[in-house]
């Protein structure tokens, strides 16, 4: 299937998306003037036809696993609304964190007490939706299934965000679990759940389980790669707000370097917040070991994982196509 | 974690680097590593993806410029 193709799929997707959180704010008890601020949050985070990139593609995990799966024409849509909106809440949180300062601008009227609430809004709005299935006219296992990995995976993420952000430093294996766990997990909730749905083949809900979890790696090494980008080309907020030594090529130079460098380059890192002239000593001591070509091979790693996960002939092909070009699309030709 | 030994080996040692590509369980017997079959295929790969037409390495700038625009 063709990106384009891909783009207006994940176009009517994201419209099912809104007609169900619509449809859902219509019959909830909550005021008119709440409504109407979830609405308005929910509409200007969601992507616009002319701004869609590559990862909202991913949108349509669920739907294409369901498909692969050889699921029935009718898409429990309810997942990847849940799912949508477990990942804004997620968003939301981490740029409060963050203090994202293009996102808090663009929401400047907002204080950072109406952010936490509406994150929370989010997350219960997409709750009562998977509890609603229930009482639809769906499968129950396969919904008692999916509410439950929904729990987990989710809890597994919060764990990953915790090692994350508590750990002062970390090793290459914290850091690749850590990985797993906060992104790989919640990717492979979207898939589980658009596959649990259609069918109890556990060849086939764990293949494409599989599948997200090495993309969801993916997706936080670009995201990696995206901050260094952002450091390299000098911008100083993203330098005061990261914190280097949880990127992933800090993290394999000092695996890497013998003791004595380790502690020379953890002085250099320490000094880069007060002199960013110190980012040059930094990036090509991080160069020099090698960082670039291993990020390269575990990318390679990801990827071709994340293809053999869908090796099996039990996956309707054009479904299993269409993921595989979402891969192809985030990670190029790795 | 021995692929990232490995990858630390080759990009400080052009002559292990070389041995590598010539006879890889050869070299890294050498140095007393070891990598599975599999991880020696994802190296080649990073590897090639990562080695310019001059036989230098890529900068973490150039795989970072590389990957730009996806999000």
């Amino acid at each position: 299937m063709a990106v384009d193709e891909l783009e207006s799929l994940a176009l009517r997707e994201f419209d099912l998306i809104s007609q169900t959180v619509q449809s859902y704010l219509t019959r909830s008890p909550i005021s008119h003037p709440f409504k109407d601020a979830i609405w308005e949050l929910l509409a200007r985070l969601s992507p616009q036809s002319e701004k869609l990139s590559k990862s909202n593609l991913t949108i349509l995990l669920p739907r294409l696993s369901y498909q692969a799966c050889r699921g029935g024409a009718l898409f429990p849509i309810e997942i990847s609304t849940a799912w949508y909106l477990f990942y804004l809440a997620a968003d939301l949180m981490d740029s409060l964190q963050d203090q994202d300062d293009q996102l808090l601008t663009d929401f400047n009227q907002l204080s950072s007490s109406e952010w936490l609430n509406m994150a929370s809004s989010f997350f219960f709005i997409a709750n009562a939706l998977l509890v609603e299935m229930l009482y639809q006219d769906y499968d129950l296992e396969s919904v008692k299934s999916v509410l439950r990995i929904f729990q987990n995976k989710l809890l597994e993420m919060c764990e990953g965000q915790q090692r994350d952000v508590s750990a002062q430093e970390m090793s290459l294996a914290d850091y690749l679990e850590m990985l797993r766990k906060k992104s790989g997990s919640f990717f492979s909730l979207a898939c589980y759940a658009g596959a649990r749905m259609a069918s109890k083949e556990t060849g086939c809900v764990k293949g494409l389980s599989d599948f997200g979890t090495h993309l969801g790696c993916v997706i936080q090494i670009l995201d990696d790669l995206e901050d260094w980008h952002r450091l390299q080309a000098g911008d100083k907020q993203i330098l005061q707000k990261m914190d280097l030594g949880k990127n992933l090529a800090t993290v394999y130079t000092l695996e890497v370097l013998p003791s004595e460098e380790k502690e020379l380059l953890r002085k250099v890192i320490e000094r880069i917040n007060r002199s960013p002239e110190e980012w040059q000593t930094y990036s090509e001591w991080v160069d020099r070991s090698g960082a670039a070509v291993f990020i390269l091979t575990i990318l390679a790693q990801e990827v071709e994982s994340a293809r053999k996960a869908l090796h099996n002939d039990l996956f309707l092909q054009e479904p299993r196509e269409a993921l595989l070009t979402i891969l192809t699309t985030l990670a190029d030709e790795i | 974690m021995t692929l990232a030994q490995v990858v630390y080996q080759l990009s400080t040692d052009s002559e292990f680097a070389a041995r590598l590509q010539a006879d890889p369980d050869g070299a890294l017997a050498e140095k007393g590593l070891k990598l599975s079959h599999e991880e020696k295929a994802f190296l080649a790969r990073g590897l090639h993806r990562s080695t310019q037409p001059d036989g230098s390495l890529i900068s973490m700038q150039e795989v970072a410029s590389l990957y730009l625009g996806w999000r």
